[in-house]
């Protein structure tokens, strides 16, 4: 399986080629999130790459707003080309450019979303040849990993080793608390209302970025990835002083050390996130009393009030009329059944009508232990 | 003069739709029981749906379904159903944020396709993207300035919808994941946590400096009333309204605020109104956080950030209840959501034209005795006034 990283200096590149990766990703300030070197840099650094008979890889993966984006353009103009094998981009807008303009191999970042299949083969035809690769998202499950790389014809790079991105602002967060107009500021953050304490966070010219407390680590399960057909697998080792930990990484998943040793070269606690399982939908529906929530199969209404010992008071809402002599039943907010023969129906007035029908305000005999909320069906 | 854009208010359930469309919205959005971002709004059945369709099209308004949560494969094999019931009840568009989900829309049915702020389109190269998929309207990522709304319309052809007013995601929509990961709630598919809203004690790596207690992650509220004229001249096809999740009063000020400066502007060309103010005031009279015009005009500042706890103190006004039915010169008959007083004065909200106040001098349970104090979740009876109809929403200023 290609192992790949980042560079920022001449001597990442030396220790890319040390280790025998075939392939490196370049970044600018300009263009990428955490972009450290200039254009002019990452022309030196392309030229060393290509002579170290490396794939150069241009990410140009911020977001840009409609008047940045011919400034962003004029950065991409300034890089030599020539040198770079493929950009890789994630704003839609910038692979059009890139479609457009260049003649370039494309790698679409898609690991903001994109949990379909469907999505993710119509980018791989949208981009058809020129497609090199898709970046799959880290909340993808191994099962839907392998899926899509059975099921699609272009290959597959996940991150195996490296922070987890929360959240992307466009807006500068970490000025206004430290009262500083430096560009580039670390911090980390923790909340009394979140059990994670210690998020990275970093502000520079392209807003600011949170991570998770801790990486996300795939190395333990290199043999199952490289079984199940991704063809990359990324190692970000940016929040790190040096490309240090390349090696022991590499050492781990070559089975030459065991996990203790690698943890003791690796800065960063780490997890699995969702690689054996993605169940991030099961608690919605505990964020609301579905007892309350109507079905729609002989609905009547909803109770707006029980006045002991006085009446029931009921919104007609659904499509059947309520009429009188009619069989039916409340299930009340606790999710009891509470039967109920419809004896007499008044109006607000208290005067006897025959029927209520949609939007009418009924009042019905008072039952015991039916309360405001509880919804009305007709028995059949 | 220039085309009108449409005013777009949410609708949680189909009480508020109600709401929305009776205070003046044109259009609403919703959602089903599935496929969108709040989990937590009722949400409708599909009975509820077709009623919310005809209520809202009867008086011209528009219904649009949201369908913004990036869906997973298991999602996108339940869609079909929900689709052809959209389809056959007539819906007017649906909202939607992930590519495999418009995808299968256009292959799967005729409805027309609206892009959720959910996609983060930016940049009209981005805009063609989606174009060339069927798209027929955007509704722009929040970080957008008028300025460059009006050129992606211009170079795009495609209906612009922009936020006007509402709460507002601090991260690009679609580009936070906090709540998936330290919550298990995936906020894409409808579980946000809110973890923006946190207080947070931040420390930097370079220096001593520690910021303890801070709300640094918080946005302010949008309010773009007094630039409604900037959206008109952009070209601005819909500015929409958030809060599915809000209260009925939020729901109906908003929509009556938006929509009489919008008519006002359609009659006179301009925003001058006498009226200004008191809408102003009216947007004050909700519960919000401190206002932001956010990036409408410019980039937003260190200003738009909304450093202090969550609180509902920003509004002396509390809902009291709604008019439930009317008993024609005799009496209003009110669902009560907070508790008044015989005595207390209460500000009767039509759906349009200025509200009516009320010194309240009697107040008569349903059954006929007075009484001087009303309790939540009951029915009460308060003097009849001439043109107040079923759905009318009642306010009052708290006490102190």
């Amino acid at each position: 399986m290609n192992i790949l990283t980042y560079a920022h200096s001449a001597h990442d590149l030396g220790l890319i080629k040390e280790n025998g990766l075939s392939e490196v990703i370049l970044t600018t300030k300009e263009l990428s999130r955490l972009g450290v070197n200039s254009y002019s840099e990452v022309d030196e650094l392309a030229s060393m790459a290509k002579k170290l008979e490396l794939k150069v890889i241009l990410e140009w993966d911020i977001l840009i707003c409609e008047s940045d984006f011919d400034t962003k353009v004029q950065v991409l103009r300034k890089i030599d080309l020539s040198l770079i094998d493929v950009i890789r981009v994630q704003d839609l807008g910038v692979l059009e450019f890139v479609l457009e303009n260049t003649d370039h191999q494309i790698q679409l970042l898609t690991d903001s979303g994109n949990h379909n299949l469907v999505g993710l083969k119509y980018f791989q035809d949208y981009i058809g040849k020129r497609l090199d690769r898709l970046i799959i998202s880290s909340q993808l499950p191994k099962d839907k990993i392998s899926e899509y790389c059975f099921k699609l014809d272009c290959d597959i790079e996940v991150l195996g080793l490296g922070p987890i991105l929360l959240f992307y602002s466009p807006r500068y967060l970490l000025s206004p608390l430290s009262e500083s107009d430096i560009d580039l500021q670390w911090a980390t953050g923790e909340s009394e209302e979140s059990p994670h304490k210690g998020f990275p966070i970093v502000q520079n010219s392209h807003g600011t970025f949170m991570y998770h407390i801790k990486d996300l680590n795939l190395l333990r399960h290199y043999r199952e990835l490289k079984e199940i057909g991704v063809h990359s697998l990324r190692f970000d080792y940016r929040q790190h002083k040096s490309l240090d930990a390349l090696s022991s990484s590499l050492d781990f998943i070559n089975e030459r050390i065991d996990e203790d040793k690698f943890k003791e070269s690796y800065a960063r606690d780490y997890i699995r996130g969702y690689f054996n399982i993605n169940k991030s939908n099961v608690l919605f529906k505990k964020l609301k009393n579905h007892k309350v929530q109507r079905e729609d199969t002989n609905y009547i209404g909803e109770v707006i009030e029980g006045k002991k010992n006085s009446y029931i008071a009921l919104k007609v809402k659904g499509n059947s009329k309520l009429s009188k002599d009619d069989a039916i039943y409340f299930i009340t907010p606790e999710g009891k059944r509470i039967e109920h023969k419809v004896n007499r129906i008044t109006n607000t007035a208290y005067h006897d009508i025959e029927f209520g029908s949609k939007d009418d305000l009924v009042l019905l005999d008072y039952r015991s232990g039916v309360w405001n909320k509880s919804q009305v069906y007709l028995a059949k | 003069m220039y085309k009108v854009p449409e005013v777009l208010a949410p609708a949680g359930s189909l009480e508020k739709l109600k709401v929305s469309v009776n205070y003046g919205a044109n259009a609403v959005y919703l959602a089903g029981q599935q496929f969108g971002l709040r989990s937590a709004a009722e949400n409708f059945t599909y009975d509820e749906l077709e009623e919310g369709v005809l209520y809202a099209h009867e008086r011209d308004a528009k219904v649009y379904v949201v369908l913004n949560g990036f869906l997973h494969d298991e999602d996108i094999a339940e869609l079909k159903p929900f689709l052809e019931h959209l389809e056959n009840i007539k819906i007017d568009a649906v909202i939607v944020s992930d590519l495999g989900v418009i995808s299968y829309v256009s292959e799967n049915s005729n409805l027309e396709i609206h892009l959720s702020t959910q996609a983060s389109c930016l940049n009209s190269y981005n805009a063609s993207f989606w174009k060339k998929l069927g798209v027929t309207r955007v509704v722009l990522g929040r970080e957008v300035t008028l300025d460059e709304a009006k050129q992606i319309k211009e170079r795009t052809g495609l209906e612009i919808e922009m936020f006007v007013h509402g709460s507002m995601c601090m991260a690009y929509s679609g580009n936070c994941v906090i709540s998936n990961y330290t919550q298990g709630r995936d906020s894409n598919r409808g579980g946000c946590a809110h973890s923006c809203r946190f207080e947070y004690s931040i420390k930097f790596n370079d220096s001593d400096l520690e910021a303890k207690n801070r709300f640094f992650m918080s946005s302010k509220d949008l309010n773009g009333l007094r630039l409604l004229e900037d959206f008109v001249k952009a070209g601005i096809d819909s500015v929409k309204i958030e809060g599915r999740m809000k209260s009925s009063l939020y729901t109906g000020t908003t929509s009556r605020v938006y929509s009489d400066a919008l008519k006002f502007y359609e009659k006179n060309g301009h925003f001058l109104s006498e009226d200004l103010l008191a809408w102003d005031e009216e947007l004050k009279k909700i519960v919000h956080r401190d206002y932001t015009t956010a990036s409408l005009s410019q980039r937003a500042d260190e200003q738009s950030i909304f450093d202090e706890r969550e609180v509902s103190k920003n509004s002396n006004y509390i809902v009291i209840g709604q008019v439930a039915d009317v008993i024609e010169n005799e009496a209003l008959v009110v669902s009560v959501r907070n508790a008044f007083n015989s005595g207390d004065a209460i500000e009767l909200i039509p759906f349009t034209g200025n509200t009516k106040k009320l010194a309240l001098d009697k107040i008569f349970a349903l059954s006929g005795e007075q009484i001087e104090r009303t309790n939540p979740s009951t029915l009460v009876k308060i003097p009849f006034v001439e043109g107040v109809s079923v759905d009318t929403m009642i306010r009052m200023e708290r006490s102190i």
